[in-house]
């Protein structure tokens, strides 16, 4: 067997991990696909602290935003949501990733009693009659 | 003696026996509404894996792989997106793994 005051020549090959970044997934999730997929979008949200140390997680309120501004009439599906942390050393990194796709669906056509009574008109609009 | 029984417990302890399950999701049950004939459901199973060794790697993209293989097995709408995330341990080494199940819905003439 190796004797103690030997293995402290092994101490920097244990450390090597240390100093080398590791990212690990937390979390993960799909919701359903397109079949139209030319319209993709995506947004990063990201989060570093010394030590690991985060005073809140505040960072993750500006994913939704973000992923509206990219979409803002449409529908976001296809959504692929990493959240992954990475850590170099003393600094400690969360992020999470939003992959999809914008999809616009064509509009129903309305009813024709709703189309009459939404007709622009230059007297107050009143309610229609039921009968 | 000692080494044989300090190496045969550290292979114990670092041998590949621990399974960890992270994460389950079932989502996207709700096809979007089509006109025609009725679509036929299959399912496609997308795969992807990360070897990492004394925990040193810089990267998630196995999880973008196995999303880029589930849309490449399916060109129309994909439902019932089934996500499984987990980790196997081995010795001095762990590999995680992302397994995605879902449901392809091709219209009725291309399934057949």
């Amino acid at each position: 067997m190796m004797p103690i005051h030997r293995l402290h020549r092994l101490l920097p090959l244990l450390a090597l991990p240390l100093l080398a970044g590791c990212t690990a997934l937390q979390s993960v999730s799909v919701t359903q696909i397109p079949t139209d997929r030319s319209r993709p979008l995506r947004a990063e949200v990201t989060n570093t602290a010394l030590l690991g140390i985060h005073f809140d997680n505040d960072f993750l309120d500006d994913l939704t935003p973000e992923l509206m501004r990219q979409c803002p009439h449409g529908r976001i599906t296809g959504l692929l949501t990493k959240q992954e942390s990475s850590l170099y050393v003393i600094v400690a990194t969360r992020r999470v990733i939003a992959t999809g796709y914008r999809v616009y669906d064509q509009a129903p056509a309305a009813p024709a009693a709703s189309v009459a009574w939404a007709a622009p008109t230059s007297e107050p609009m009143s309610a229609p009659e039921v009968h | 003696m000692r080494a044989i029984a300090f190496v045969g417990l550290l292979g114990l302890l670092g041998s590949g026996c621990t399974y960890s399950m992270h994460e389950y999701q079932a989502a996207g049950y709700a096809a979007a509404p089509v006109g025609g004939a009725p679509r036929q459901a299959e399912w496609v199973h997308a795969h992807g894996e990360q070897s990492v060794i004394l925990g040193v790697t810089d990267n998630t993209d196995y999880v973008d792989h196995a999303y880029a293989d589930l849309l490449d097995q399916c060109t129309g709408e994909v439902v019932g997106v089934n996500t499984r995330f987990s980790t196997s341990l081995g010795f001095l080494s762990y590999k995680n793994v992302v397994e995605m199940r879902a449901m392809c819905l091709r219209d009725g003439k291309a399934a057949k």
